[in-house]
């Protein structure tokens, strides 16, 4: 084995995409049976996955890959028989799950390779799908600029456009089209035609159309051929110039297959056949430093980075925005005016690279999301149930840490989802319900915030039974359980061990670990909610921030301390103005224009026990306004506001249950610890505390 | 050039289909309609009889289906000419039997020209 880890690294993510694009691809196949194409790019991810292996000395595991390959290559012209169709698909789930657990071998330095007896088994199997064996189909093959010459060469070879218009009365084209390019391609080769051959296979033609053909024949045998073949109205053979032939191949066929590359994103079959040679050629390295994504003239417009070089990256570049800040910082102490003027001209650029790290973090959710697809089926599978998954929004981008630490919370809310929430055929039935349920995972992404709704049309929950439940564990008394609301239902149902006590399956409909999932993204900065209603199904609200690592933030102080609210978060800043404040019931609010905002006064929400610190200078100077969205706003009022800076997030391993309105920490540039707000949290957790009848404000 | 007549079997499950073929092709003088079949089964058993010049075939057919029969006859012999009488929407299927090996297809409802041009085009037979 003389593959340097690197390159091994490089390897495993390159076979891990190859591996989720079969993926991919089978589903797509298991959908739309009769679509060729992905019969099409399985072949080619086959077809890579086998030269990659090869060079990574897994020799059976290349075979194993090969027997795909070839079987594919027959298959793509055709379809797959009926009746095999199912043990094929199967087939290749567990194709899917053997590359995966090689892989994870790999990982492990494991390189056993499959052992020759499967492969053997694998090899007959794939005899048992073979069929009858069928003509290729391929009834018009572009020559390239390469090939062209030695067929000019041969002077045996006579080039030809046939023009042929039909009879108007022909109907189906495709097969009629197919007979005339059979006839044809059994004395010589199309090689081109007008309208373009993907568009002629296809039968799409309204009555007339050209093709270019070359042919030991002539002319009038030519004719002849032609004659045989109903439903031609008419036909005419011209002789072509060997000029018009190079012509047409290197303008018109150049053209046609760089636009057919970028389309189907396949290569043209002359360079398939070329393929092999290139891939052995090709070595581990290059395959795998560099995703080629080559547009027309060939630029690479996407580079694989590994995602332990770009974490170190946002490291460093997180802890240089701290250096920086301290150096300015301690500059303007001393009274280098000119030298910290000099470092905040750094700001830009410091703007910049922020950006771009940004944007590298980010990940389409599709990445992570498409494998549920899996999920779903497998475990609808396993409990017996139909199930269909339904994903909307998979362009939205997000922080792939995120993602990552998403990822099991999902998992977690769509397993429920199909253990509990989706009932069996015959339920579903008896409601009047589709047979099939549908799980149906929406991401949108809103101002710095992701939202999530993982939604199933199941059984929903069963309120009263939640009630019933919560009385009967003395967790309210019969007078506050009567009184509690869906809302304060949803809290519950979220309490820690609520939902695994004994008998709370039947009842929530659920499975335990829902308390789980909500403080997990809680950790991630995000919220959790339920919306659920009995017989219609069942919607869990995620949201979270789309990336966790440095945002703009407002210093402020609060009684003597320092604190940070994000930027995005607030909507005005205002002199505090007594005159402004309203009593309405037992709240405060504040007047603006005329609105009526909530008061939050910090020093009291953030409960400074010491009654000293209390007292301290509180000054009620400041009021800002702050929000989450257009609904829930609320005016904090504060001593002191000082600078705006960008900060580095970090956010909190441990969960504090008294911290829950603390988005998380940031160095300052002295060194000390200023803690960020949690603007959402706390909005939301004051209106509860006292009652507020609506978060939203008065108008 | 012989002026013998070409002989023909004709495959479809409908004696209305089959009489009105008949009708036609008998009318020529050129043709003589040597067997009927009113399945693949048939249609195979007859074939390797009588060895016709050409064969129309249906393609739905109880017993054995119109694709399956090109398939066996195509077996027993490579060069038979097979034209797919088909009706109207079942261009998958003719598409099939074109692969198969059908030589060419017409469709029903077909009117007697479109039959003249088989016996013109496939046979070089021309009805003046």
């Amino acid at each position: 084995m003389s593959i340097s880890k690197d390159d091994l690294k490089l390897f495993i993510s390159e076979a891990e995409d190859l591996v989720q694009k079969v993926e991919d691809e089978v589903f797509k196949l298991e959908n739309d049976p009769n679509n060729i194409k992905p019969v099409q790019e399985l072949y080619f991810a086959f077809h890579t996955l086998k030269g990659l292996t090869a060079m990574a000395n897994l020799n059976n595991v290349s075979k194993f890959c090969h027997h795909f390959e070839s079987f594919l290559d027959k298959t793509k012209e055709t379809k797959i028989d009926v009746d095999k169709r199912d043990d094929f698909i199967k087939l290749l789930f567990d194709s899917l799950d053997l590359l995966r657990s090689i892989l994870k071998n790999v990982k492990k330095g494991d390189f056993s390779d499959i052992d020759e007896n499967f492969l053997n088994s694998i090899k007959e199997s794939f005899e048992d799908f073979e069929m009858a064996s069928e003509a290729s189909l391929s009834l018009i093959n572009p020559i390239t600029p390469d090939k062209i010459k030695n067929i000019l060469d041969d002077k045996k070879n006579f080039f030809y456009k046939i023009y042929i218009r039909l009879q108007p009365t022909c109907v189906f084209k495709k097969v009629r089209l197919f007979i005339i390019f059979r006839a044809l391609n059994e004395f010589g080769q199309i090689f081109f035609s007008k309208p373009d051959p993907d568009i002629l296979e296809e039968g799409d033609v309204k009555i007339d159309f050209e093709i270019f053909y070359f042919s030991q024949k002539k002319e009038n045998e030519i004719t002849k051929v032609l004659d045989e073949i109903l439903e031609i109205e008419n036909k005419v053979v011209t002789s072509l110039k060997n000029d018009e032939v190079k012509n047409l191949v290197e303008i018109d066929i150049v053209n046609w297959s760089k636009r057919e590359k970028k389309k189907v994103k396949k290569t043209t079959a002359e360079q398939i056949s070329g393929r092999d040679q290139k891939l052995k050629r090709e070595t581990l390295a290059k395959i795998s430093t560099i995703e080629e994504t080559f547009e027309d003239e060939g630029k690479i417009t996407s580079v694989k980075v590994n995602i332990d070089v770009l974490e170190k990256l946002m490291n460093y570049f997180s802890e240089l925005v701290v250096n920086k800040n301290q150096i300015t910082q301690v500059l303007k102490n001393k009274g280098e005016l000119d030298l910290s003027r000099m470092f905040d001209e750094m700001d830009k650029p410091f703007l910049e690279i922020q950006e771009i790290i940004f944007d590298l973090k980010l990940v389409r959710v599709e990445s992570t999301f498409r494998r549920y697809r899996r999920l779903v089926r497998d475990v609808g599978q396993e409990v017996g149930k139909k199930v269909q998954l339904i994903l909307e929004g998979t362009n939205v981008e997000i922080d792939r840490k995120i993602l990552e630490e998403l990822n099991g919370s999902i998992i977690h809310l769509i397993r429920n989802a199909i253990y509990h929430g989706i009932e069996t055929a015959n339920e579903r039935k008896k409601q009047k319900k589709d047979e099939t349920g549908t799980i149906r995972i929406a991401t949108l992404r809103r101002a710095g915030m992701i939202f999530i709704e993982v939604e199933d049309d199941g059984r929903g929950i069963d309120y009263e039974n939640v009630r019933r439940k919560a009385i009967e564990k003395n967790i309210y008394s019969k007078e506050e359980g009567r009184d509690l609301t869906t809302e304060d239902l949803n809290r519950i149902i979220l309490m820690p061990g609520f939902s695994s006590l004994e008998g709370a399956d039947q009842i929530s409909g659920r499975g335990m670990g829902l308390a789980i999932v909500a403080d997990k993204i809680k950790e991630l900065g995000g919220s959790f909610s339920i919306q659920s209603e009995k017989d219609i199904g069942t919607i869990f609200k995620l949201m979270v921030p789309f990336t966790r690592a440095i945002i703009n933030a407002q210093l402020i102080r609060v009684s003597g301390d320092l604190f940070a609210i994000p930027t995005e978060n607030i909507k005005q800043i205002y002199l505090y103005d007594k005159a402004l404040v309203e009593n309405v019931g037992n709240a405060e609010y504040y007047k603006i224009n005329s609105d009526l905002i909530p008061i939050i006064y910090l020093n009291q929400y953030l409960k400074f026990d010491d009654e000293e610190k209390l007292q301290k200078e509180y000054k009620s100077k400041i009021a800002v306004w702050v929000k989450k969205d257009e609904n829930i706003s609320a005016i904090f009022v504060l001593d002191e506001i000082l600078q705006q800076m960008n900060v580095v997030v970090k956010p909190f391993k441990f969960s504090y249950s008294d911290l829950y309105n603390i988005l998380g920490s940031t160095i300052m540039s002295d060194g000390s610890i200023c803690l960020i707000l949690d603007v959402l949290s706390i909005i939301t957790s004051y209106m509860i505390e006292n009652k507020f009848s609506k978060l939203t404000t008065i108008q | 050039m012989t002026n013998e007549k070409k002989r023909i079997l004709i495959v479809d499950d409908a004696q209305f289909t089959r009489n009105i073929l008949k009708n036609i092709m008998n009318k020529t003088g050129y043709v003589e309609i040597v067997g009927e079949a009113a399945n693949g089964k048939e249609g195979i058993e007859l074939f390797k009889k009588l060895k016709p010049d050409m064969i129309t075939m249906d393609l739905v057919m109880p017993e054995k289906g119109g694709i399956e029969t090109i398939e066996e006859i195509l077996k027993i012999d490579p060069k038979a000419l097979i034209v797919v009488v088909s009706a109207l929407g079942q261009e998958a299927l003719v598409l099939e039997a074109a692969k198969k090996g059908a030589k060419d297809f017409i469709q029903k409802p077909f009117k007697t020209e479109q039959i003249l041009e088989v016996l013109e085009r496939i046979l070089k037979k021309k009805v003046e």
